[in-house]
Formats: structure tokens, C-alpha cells, sequence
């Protein structure tokens, strides 16, 4: 292998695969980073076997081949260099880099024993818009649980039908849902759970710019290609593993039967609940909703701190009511919601709080039984 | 042969072929038996039979091919679909932390391949919130996967976990398997290999750390001492014992261990002279000390001899029993005399 290319664009390669590459991992040829340098192009390939990452850079390659070497020194060598251009020759699993001023002999692992990188293939796939995927990553994950006794729950639930996309994350206290309309060819309903490492990433990938991106679903992976557009040059190719297991059916605990309703401006309802949950603590976080007739009061009291009262003006004129709850769950929400209003929903004590916001995204909280 | 590279160990082996005939792998073995007689490397060899590329759907499993890139990946434990978890040579358990790995890495789905196996050898240093981890992994398992807890001391492992795996045995190997294996690998020559498979009790692993630590020269110069005449030679004999149980008290057994070691190597002389007086020689051991077992016999009854070995296992029952061994060492070979 030989090759030469802009040290800048290596680098920004190099900072968004570096997350996923693992620091340390019981197999340590995954602590590498895998370069394929191909007509014109060279790839650089990241996985943790959880997720994995394909980025392409164009390069003046005047031997193909392929290396497998120690991110952390290459990464430490672009860093330091401040070059515009960078050498890589590679000489059976050795690389010798070449910057102005230095050279460096790296010594790399046998690529057969780096694991197979999975292929994108374009014909099988279907395209989402991206910034609506963006969004539905952003207002499901926050919920998911990050305990894995129960593992179905530490995913996203994606279901895929010809019409419609939807996402769930749930960690059994609390349950968000979004749909999203999208047409899409696909064969039939399709419905997985993907771990939330590799939507992070997504997230964080997809850019303003990006209008689509591609989706191909398999049984045991999540293919997706960010296609070439703006300032991209070339696509980006990225896969996460699945998680094996059953989702609850959450179109069951979704309640239709809420006859309390309130609309509620969000940022006034943000900064009331956080002033009410000021006097909460991680051993007792329980905060008390009180409605009546056009006013909504938040009551929190815990011993050995305080007790904090915040009123605020909502239009209600039915029936007094209050619920108890954990102020984080609805605090975490507010963080993810754009829209200046959505709807507040309850039936009674023990049913879960309703929000929704018009008819595609609902977010549901299990009220406490304690109170305050 | 579907486990040709897996020395002994047949009855375990057909164990395997039969299941792996029907097909009805379950989810969770527990590989018992003692230090080093190829658990570990049995279900690492197990696992590269599933894995293999070579293996064609819907027909009978076949052994690993060893050269296809999955076969040579699991040699190399870089498999993505086999984690292996053992215990760092610092450490002195297996961490809750390892458990929660094996937890997160077992719910997601194979990326090659249809299996994910796992492997946990030295598992009963898993301490105790790591089996209770455990616990609820072996009790739904994904339907790919398979985990094979290897262990010298099933008695350590917890009995809920126990219970939820398939207890598989595996027995000391055959003096065969040992001769050839010491001779083999180990470039040892026949008599030595033979001594060696006497004293390693059954384990590879045993042998390979006996004479790591010198002990085949160690025999050699044991011999020597015993052979030389003169009433001075008994007191360097008991201090060559002595010597190199010092040189080696930091390995694995300390002193006593080492000592019990070298009783066992005069012992299985003594033995042989035994033999020799009731002229059952093609039994003998040390073919290469014909000499000095002519020399001793000549100079001994068998009496003398039975007498000496009574001595060596009071001295080895001593030991056991946290004596001084230098003591020991010393009172043993003042009554090693006979004429």
C-alpha cells in the first residue's frame, strides 16, 4: 500500500471513528483501525463488533492494499503533525508514515484476523429523510434503560412498515413513542431493536444538509449509508448489531382513556418543574401535580431538605386532580421537545400521565404511589 | 474424528459428536475435571468446529477445517463470535464487571455467523455477584448463543449455576497420551518422558509446569546423589532436596509441594528397584538409571526397599500435614540406608 492524503481530511475521519474503536477489548485487534486503500479512495474501518464505522477520503493511492494499525499512535501522529499532505507506505503489516519533518515505522496486525466488515448494499435498501429520523432518534433514546436485566428495554424498538415509521423507547417506568409518515418499499413490517450506541452515532452524524439517507435491515444488523451531499464528499457507512429479545407490546399501555386534558406551553412548564424538583433528592425524587381551575401547582417536599411550591396558569376546567411523579422523567423529555405546546393527559392516580404532542409523538410516565 | 486436535479426552468427545449429530446443543455446558487435561482447549476446539466457514448447512458437522479465516481467527482467540473471559494473571477472581460484559455482548445478535460462544475458563474465580449475574443469562440465553464455563473446582461454583448447566466430565489423561505428548513437545527423552507422565498425575498442564521448573534435571541430579557411595552422599542428597524446594518456593505449591515432588521421583526409583528384585523388570520406569538400579538392588533386600518406601509416604503424609519440611527432608533420607 501506498498512498497520500490530506492530513485534515484523515483527521476528521479519524475523530468520528475513534469513539467507536474500543480502548480496550478481550480481542485486541479491534483496538486498530483498518485501511483499505483502494483506486483513488482510501477506507477507514472501525468496530467494536457492537457497531462499526466505514469512512471514505479521496487520496492519490499508488498501491492498493490494506493495513491494520494502533488508532491511538496514528491518531496521536495526525495530531501532532501539522502538515498539509501524509504519507503512508505499508510493507507486509508494517506502515512507515511520512510527514515533513518526521518519519515513523508503526507496526500493525494481520489483517485476517480483523473481522469481516459487512457490505452496503443499495439495491436492497429504502431511504428515510434524515432530519425526521434525526428527531425521532432524539425523542425516543433519552428513554431507554441502561440496566441489562432487561435487556429488550436497553434498545429502541424501530418498526418499519410501508407507510409509516415508528420508534419506541421505554425503560419500564416511562415509554416514548414517535411515528413519523414515510413510504417506503419494504417487503413487509419490519420490527427490531436496536441498541442505542449506534443510533447516538447516527444522530450525531447526520447533518443539517443531509436530505436522505439509506436503510437496509437484516436479521442480525442495522445497515445505514449517509450518502454523499454537501460538504460530504463520499458516503459514510455504518452498522449496528441488533439485540435479541421481545419488546413489550406498548400499543397496550398507551391508555385511550385519559378524560383530563391540558395544554401546557413548554417553556414555562420547563422552568416550573425544575424549580419544583430543586428540592428533590436522588433517594426521594417524587414531585406532586395538583390541576385546578386554571391553575397548575408543583409540590415537592423532602425531609431534611425543604419544601418547594411553583404555580403556573394553564387553561383547566375540570375536575381537581393530582398525581405524583418523578420530576426527571418529565425534565428529560422537555430537554428533547422543540414544539412551544403540547398536551398533558391523565385519567386517575394510577394511570400513567399522557403527553402528547399532536399526533405523532406520545410520552408516557407511571405515576409514584407515594406522597408528598 | 470430529476433535482431532484435542489429545484424549474420548469419552467427552463422544459426547459431543452425538449431540452435535442430533443437533441438540443446549445452551450451557459446565467443563469439570482436573488442571490441565484439555478442557479449556476442548471447548475452544468446539467452538471452532461450529465456527468454521467450512461447514456446510443442513449436512452432518465436520472437524474445523483450520485454515479457513474463522478457524484460524478462534486459534487466535480474535473470533468476533467467541469471548473468551479468564482470569488476568494478576488478579485472583473473575470480576463482576467481566459478567456484565458477557451480559451486554450475549444480547446482541451474531454479526458472523449464527453462533456467539462464549467461553469462561477458571470460573470458579467468578465471585459471587458474577455468578448471580450470570444466573439470569443462563436462564433465558439468546437462542444463538452458547457459554461454556471451564473449571479445575466444580465445588466452587455456585449450585444455582451449576444446576442450569450441562455438567460435562473430563478425566485424567491416558500415560499414553502423556508419553507421547512429553516426548513430542516437550523434547524429553523416552525414560524421562515416561517418569514425567508418572509424576504429572494425569495433567499436561502439570507435567509441562513440572519441567518448566527444572525437573527432569532435578531428577537427574536426585539419581546422582543416591548413586554415589559413601555415607557423605545422604547428606547432599537431603540437601539437594532442600535446595531446590528453596530455589522454588515462590511457584505455584511453595516448599512442602516441591519437596512431596522430589519424594515422589525417589519413590518411583525405589519402586523400580522393587521390581527388579522380584524380576519384573519390563515394568520399570527409569529405563535410562539401569546402572544404579542394578547397583542398589544389589546392595539392598527387598525389605530394605519396602522399608524405604514407607518412610518416603510418612514423610509425603507429613508434609501434608504442614511438618517442618526441612525436618522431614533430613529424618527421610537418614533412614534411606541399606546394609
Amino acid at each position: 500500500m501506498k498512498i497520500t492524503c490530506e492530513r485534515a481530511q484523515l483527521q476528521e475521519a479519524f475523530q468520528i471513528i475513534n469513539p467507536i474503536i474500543p480502548t480496550r477489548s478481550t480481542i485486541p485487534i479491534l483496538q486498530n483501525i483498518k485501511i483499505i486503500a483502494e483506486k483513488q479512495t482510501i477506507f477507514l474501518i472501525g468496530t467494536d463488533l457492537e457497531i462499526g464505522l466505514r469512512y471514505e477520503i479521496p487520496a492519490e493511492v499508488k498501491e492498493t492494499g490494506t493495513i491494520i494499525l494502533p488508532t491511538q499512535r496514528l491518531g496521536a501522529i495526525l495530531r501532532e503533525s501539522t502538515d498539509e499532505k501524509i504519507n503512508i507506505e505499508s510493507d507486509g503489516h508494517i506502515a512507515r508514515i511520512k510527514t515533513k519533518i518526521g518519519y515513523f515505522k508503526i507496526l500493525g496486525a494481520d489483517p485476517v484476523d480483523y473481522p469481516d466488515f459487512p457490505e452496503f448494499d443499495t439495491k436492497k435498501a429504502f431511504e428515510i429523510e434524515a432530519s425526521g429520523l434525526k428527531e425521532m432518534i432524539r425523542k425516543t433514546i433519552f428513554a431507554t434503560s441502561g440496566e441489562i436485566t432487561r435487556y429488550a428495554l436497553t434498545g429502541v424498538l424501530l418498526e418499519i412498515t410501508k407507510k409509516e415509521l415508528r420508534m419506541v423507547g421505554s425503560d419500564g417506568k416511562r415509554l416514548a413513542f414517535i411515528k413519523k409518515k414515510s413510504e417506503q418499499n419494504v417487503p413487509q413490517n419490519i420490527k427490531v431493536i436496536a441498541p442505542p450506541k449506534g443510533l447516538i452515532l447516527l444522530e450525531r452524524i447526520i447533518q443539517d444538509k443531509d436530505k436522505k439517507i439509506l436503510i437496509t435491515l437484516e436479521e442480525t444488523q442495522l445497515k445505514i449509508q449517509v450518502p454523499a451531499g454537501g460538504s460530504r464528499k463520499h458516503p459514510i457507512f455504518l452498522f449496528s448489531g441488533l439485540i435479541e429479545g421481545n419488546f413489550p407490546d406498548y400499543a397496550n399501555v398507551i391508555p385511550s382513556d385519559s378524560d383530563k386534558k391540558v395544554e401546557i406551553p413548554t417553556a414555562e412548564f420547563a422552568a416550573a418543574i425544575r424549580q419544583a424538583a430543586l428540592v428533590t433528592t436522588d433517594k426521594f425524587k417524587a414531585t406532586k401535580m395538583i390541576l385546578e381551575k386554571n391553575t397548575l401547582t408543583f409540590f415537592s417536599r423532602t425531609q431534611d431538605v425543604g419544601e418547594a411550591q411553583v404555580k403556573m396558569k394553564v387553561s383547566y376546567d375540570q375536575k381537581p386532580f393530582e398525581i405524583v411523579f418523578n420530576p426527571d422523567f418529565l425534565i428529560d423529555v422537555l430537554r428533547v421537545i422543540d414544539e412551544p405546546k403540547f398536551t398533558l393527559e391523565f385519567k386517575d392516580k394510577t394511570s400513567p400521565i399522557v403527553l402528547k404532542i399532536g399526533r405523532n409523538y406520545v410520552y408516557l410516565i407511571m405515576p409514584l404511589t407515594v406522597d408528598v | 474424528m470430529l476433535f482431532k486436535n484435542v489429545l484424549g479426552q474420548e469419552p467427552a468427545a463422544r459426547i459431543f459428536e452425538n449431540i452435535l449429530k442430533h443437533g441438540r446443543l443446549a445452551h450451557a455446558y459446565l467443563f469439570a475435571g482436573p488442571m490441565g487435561v484439555g478442557k479449556f482447549r476442548f471447548a475452544r476446539e468446539l467452538a471452532k468446529i461450529l465456527l468454521c466457514a467450512e461447514q456446510k448447512a443442513g449436512s452432518d458437522l465436520r472437524p474445523a477445517c483450520d485454515r479457513c479465516p474463522s478457524c484460524r481467527q478462534a486459534d487466535r482467540e480474535q473470533h468476533p463470535n467467541l469471548r473468551i473471559t479468564r482470569l488476568a494473571p494478576d488478579e485472583k477472581s473473575i470480576k463482576i464487571n467481566d459478567i456484565r460484559r458477557i451480559e451486554r455482548e450475549i444480547i446482541m445478535k451474531p454479526i458472523q455467523g449464527k453462533r456467539k460462544i462464549f467461553i469462561i475458563n477458571d470460573a470458579e474465580s467468578i465471585v459471587e455477584e458474577g455468578f448471580n449475574a450470570l444466573l439470569k443469562t443462563l436462564e433465558e440465553p439468546p437462542g444463538y448463543s452458547l457459554l461454556i464455563l471451564v473449571t479445575n473446582r466444580p465445588d466452587a461454583i455456585l449450585p444455582t449455576v451449576f444446576s442450569r448447566c450441562q455438567l460435562i466430565r473430563f478425566s485424567p489423561l491416558g500415560d499414553r497420551v502423556l508419553r507421547s505428548f512429553f516426548h513430542k513437545e516437550l523434547k524429553l527423552n523416552q525414560p524421562e518422558a515416561e517418569v514425567l507422565a508418572h509424576l504429572a498425575q494425569g495433567s499436561i498442564g502439570w507435567g509441562c509446569y513440572l519441567q518448566e521448573h527444572d525437573f527432569i534435571r532435578q531428577r537427574a541430579c536426585l539419581l546422582e546423589r543416591l548413586g554415589d557411595p559413601g555415607g557423605a552422599s545422604r547428606s547432599g542428597l537431603a540437601e539437594e532436596i532442600i535446595a531446590y524446594a528453596q530455589r522454588h518456593k515462590k511457584s505455584l505449591e511453595g516448599n512442602r509441594q516441591r519437596v512431596i515432588q522430589q519424594f515422589k521421583v525417589l519413590a518411583l526409583f525405589f519402586y523400580d528397584v522393587l521390581l527388579g528384585h522380584y524380576g519384573l523388570d519390563q515394568y520399570v520406569v527409569n529405563q535410562d538409571q539401569k546402572k544404579l538400579l542394578r547397583k542398589i538392588q544389589t546392595a539392598s533386600s527387598p525389605g530394605d526397599i519396602t522399608r524405604i518406601l514407607e518412610v518416603l509416604m510418612a514423610g509425603e503424609k507429613a508434609l501434608k500435614l504442614n511438618a517442618n519440611y526441612k525436618l522431614v527432608v533430613e529424618n527421610a533420607v537418614c533412614q534411606m540406608n541399606f546394609n
